[in-house]
């Protein structure tokens, strides 16, 4: 397994050297001239230019290309041009934000939705699951904005519980994590049902109920365990997409994420920023499915990894 | 896994559309703040307050000389104080300054520093930190935003005394004074310069009444009183105080807060003191809230809509004119702007220096027709409308386009993504025939507060893409003429002439069409008085204070 982790973290550089090169280019192809955003409004052409060459935007591509990869072997992600100070710093507060938001979200969304799917899938088409898969529609019909505004309205506004916006302390992510893993609640449980019904088909499910296992132990010894495969892959996947930062969440709650750094990023084309934030991403899909494929080991040691 | 991600965010979309599409009743007229009741002496509790601010974007730098936006700006300025400033009616007096000497051609001007103030870290103001300042201004490889601001202006400084510094001028500039007054020239400790742009951009020194504690990006930025302030001091402000002994707050916090839904239930819950702006669909349900008070105050800010006059339908005066009649100003008030915002009455809002009023054209279709068709234009004519595709200009541009409708002009939107359409609508062509952009809106806010920064860019020559702002590519002898005239003199009276005679002109000639002058809104908690926003936008608490509930 050893051996097998190497060869998988070795396999990420080709990966990253093509995202580092193929994000730099692209983001230089959206048409959008960033002197001229840094600039701001009623900036006059001098302006412009002089914010040009302060920003090095004026070198050729090739030596801006030059500095930006030595730069990050160095560790450095360079400066934002929005506010001239290093991207790392930038990223490191609202990375640390959108990592505590997506941990007790997807903590919270995981019982529940694992719970849900478990209970609708071993009461196949009785009223359990109808309701069980009743509330996750729902969960995955609301938009997670109006949600949010439901909350702020039930628990800020009226019951003045917990706070609108902000990012400080446990109180300050509760609402954003409700309505974060509202809908990943009820994915998670959608796929747990739907895993648990294909396993519970399984002839060695048949078996253990034939030899007077109790049906808890059936349940949870046998069909949850062997469902769980799917269910790990979703989770993987849905942290690696919340790890990302949500807009819509974000946006509502004025909460400092890299979602609205993404955005902020991007309508001043801030190219170190997009970059950096980029790359970032594409380092954590990598590494999650790597943990992924780890645990389905973990899971089903009938998996060889190799 | 993947469709239902998109669809999701396809319905979120949708559902937000909608909730756009049916925003709210209409609130009630456009009306001042609830009078406000004089806090008596002693009674105010705000300076043992904490308060938090809700604003709708965040900071950008606190170096005044890198700054383009009016937030960081308005609170650098909370920090900062400058030569002078201007008051909510947009008239200037002098704060670091006493005054100032200015010969006729406007080329030299004498200022006169105020004595016994310090900075907060304990450095002296004298001429000395002013020409530091100065010096800053002046340097333009620093490349900061508003580098060119004054540095294209200034020739030479000198010190002439401990406390007078006399400021050459490359060539006549009236508005100089105007010039010293805006946000980017607020003045910074020596000390903080000295330790570079950086140390200005993050943790800037002033004399201000307030002082910088800490600024997280993208989650807040809180500064704390400075009870020390000589703006509390009657005998340095030379007789009467800038502010009242007990005005102002122990600290303030400012936080980002985008989402106008959520900046109403700040306040609506208490854990904002004070919000702006107030979306124009909440402002009826914040009137009726007991706890809070709203405010709805005219702006400097006017909204065009812009004809590329070397077009060949826009050469002809009539046609200029036709879109002019065409277009029902009180309806855009009430319909795009929901009643916060009055018909424009000139090229430049109502609290700009030098503004004369004229009378609006009146909502005339059957003379919009007439005068198409004198142009030679009977069954109108095809052509874009070119916008930045924010809810706000989707609407005005839909307004617009049904609106020229009626008189056979049919519009085509084109609605861009904000960097996008301002690449094509300020990259250099070879003439305005040559634009791509036929109508564009835009709206514009002198934040000199005055009358050449609300022209000028707009209407000069010089001002053609890609310099600055003229996208109307006007090219008109005469108002050059009168702008020089208005620039080229520190006489208020020839100014005021000059500027009278252009803003005449600009009316007659319609370069462009001046829709409405927005309003300023904000909301404060009931028991806060003495906040307001100035009509630039600069939220102003210096007088602010607060009663025990």
């Amino acid at each position: 397994m050893l051996k097998y982790t190497v060869k998988r973290v070795l396999g990420m550089i080709p990966t990253l050297i093509i995202v580092v090169t193929f994000v730099f280019l692209f983001v230089r192809l959206i048409p959008g001239d960033p002197a001229r955003l840094v600039a701001g409004e009623q900036a006059t052409l001098e302006d412009v230019e002089n914010v040009r060459e302060q920003l090095g935007l004026n070198q050729p591509v090739y030596v801006q290309y030059g500095k930006y990869v030595t730069g990050l072997l160095r560790g450095d992600l360079g400066t934002s041009l929005r506010t001239k100070r290093p991207v790392l710093d930038e990223v490191k507060a609202r990375y640390m934000n959108t990592l505590k938001l997506t941990i007790m979200a997807l903590l919270w969304s995981s019982i529940v939705g694992v719970a849900l799917g478990v209970w609708s899938g071993k009461n196949r088409s009785k009223w359990q699951d109808y309701t069980g898969m009743t509330v996750a529609v729902s969960g995955i019909s609301l938009p997670s904005f109006w949600i949010g505004f439901l909350l702020i309205m039930l628990f800020s506004v009226k019951l003045r519980w917990l706070p609108t916006t902000g990012a400080n302390g446990i109180k300050g992510l509760i609402l954003p994590a409700i309505t974060l893993g509202t809908s990943i609640a009820a994915i998670i449980a959608r796929f747990t049902r739907s895993s648990i019904i294909e396993v519970l088909k399984e002839d060695y499910i048949r078996t253990a109920r034939a030899k007077g296992l109790k049906e808890s132990a059936v349940t949870w010894g046998h069909a949850f365990r062997n469902s769980m495969i799917s269910v790990v892959t979703v989770v993987g996947l849905q942290f690696g997409f919340l790890l990302g930062g949500s807009v819509v969440t974000e946006q509502v709650f004025a909460f400092p994420g890299l979602g609205s750094l993404l955005i902020e990023s991007v309508n001043y084309r801030d190219y170190p920023a997009i970059q950096s934030l980029i790359l970032i991403f594409s380092l954590q899909f990598i590494v999650i499915n790597l943990l992924v494929d780890l645990l389905y080991a973990v899971l089903n040691p009938e998996i060889k990894l190799s | 896994m993947k469709n239902a991600k998109k669809l999701l965010a396809l319905a979120a979309m949708a559902s937000m559309l909608m909730m756009t599409a049916c925003g709210g009743s209409k609130p009630a007229a456009t009306e001042a703040a609830k009078e406000e009741a004089p806090v008596e002496a002693g009674a105010s509790i705000s300076q043992s307050q904490d308060i938090v601010i809700g604003m709708n974007v965040d900071f950008t730098t606190m170096d005044p000389q890198d700054t383009s936006d009016t937030i960081s700006g308005a609170v650098q300025k909370m920090m900062l104080d400058s030569l002078f400033a201007f008051d909510e009616n947009m008239d200037i007096y002098p704060m670091l300054a006493t005054g100032y000497e200015a010969n006729d051609e406007a080329t030299e001007f004498t200022i006169n520093l105020r004595e016994g103030i310090s900075f907060t870290d304990g450095t002296p103001w004298n001429a000395d930190a002013l020409l530091t300042n100065i010096e800053k201004w002046d340097t333009v490889e620093l490349g900061l935003k508003r580098s060119t601001f004054l540095s294209s202006i200034i020739d030479t400084y000198e010190k002439v005394d401990d406390y007078t510094v006399k400021i050459n001028l490359t060539s006549p500039f009236g508005a100089f004074i105007a010039n010293l007054a805006h946000p980017a020239c607020t003045i910074m400790s020596p000390k903080t310069i000295e330790a570079g742009v950086e140390e200005c951009a993050l943790r800037p020194v002033g004399t201000g009444q307030y002082t910088f504690v800490e600024w997280e990006e993208g989650d807040h930025l809180t500064i704390a009183l400075n009870k020390d302030w000589w703006g509390f001091d009657a005998e340095i402000c030379g007789g009467e105080a800038l502010a009242d002994s007990d005005c102002g707050f122990n600290t303030v916090t400012f936080r980002p807060v985008e989402e106008s839904a959520t900046r109403v239930a700040m306040i609506q819950s208490g854990d904002a003191q004070i919000i702006e702006p107030i979306p124009t669909e909440s402002v009826a349900v914040l009137q009726n809230d007991p706890n809070v008070k709203v405010s709805v105050e005219n702006s400097i800010i006017v909204r065009y809509l812009f004809m590329n006059n070397q077009k060949e339908q826009f050469k002809d005066v009539r046609v200029r004119q036709a879109i002019d009649y065409a277009i029902d100003k009180n309806a855009y008030c009430a319909v795009v702007k929901e009643g916060l915002a009055v018909p424009a009455t000139s090229v430049i809002g109502e609290n700009v220096a030098y503004y004369k009023g004229n009378e609006p054209r009146e909502y005339n279709i059957e003379k919009a027709k007439e005068l198409l068709a004198e142009a030679g234009y009977p069954d109108g004519f095809t052509c874009t409308l070119t916008y930045t595709n924010t809810t706000a200009n989707q609407k005005q541009c839909e307004f617009i386009k049904q609106q020229l409708e009626q008189v056979g002009i049919t519009v085509e939107l084109n609605g861009l993504e904000s960097a996008i359409c301002n690449e094509l609508v300020q990259a250099a062509y070879d003439s305005g025939a040559d634009s791509p952009v036929e109508l564009y809106v835009i709206g514009w806010s002198p934040s000199t507060g005055d009358a050449d920064w609300g022209i000028r860019p707009l209407l000069a020559i010089e001002s053609e893409p890609p310099m600055s702002y003229n996208i109307c590519y006007y090219e008109n002898e005469e108002l050059d003429g009168y702008i020089q005239q208005g620039l080229q003199s520190a006489d208020v009276n020839v100014r005021a002439e000059a500027y009278a005679n252009a803003q005449d002109l600009v009316w007659e000639d319609v370069p462009l069409v001046c829709l409405a002058q927005d309003s300023n809104t904000w909301a404060t908690a009931a028991n806060i008085s003495g906040v307001f926003l100035n009509p630039d936008g600069a939220l102003i608490i210096q007088d602010a204070k607060m009663t025990a509930e």
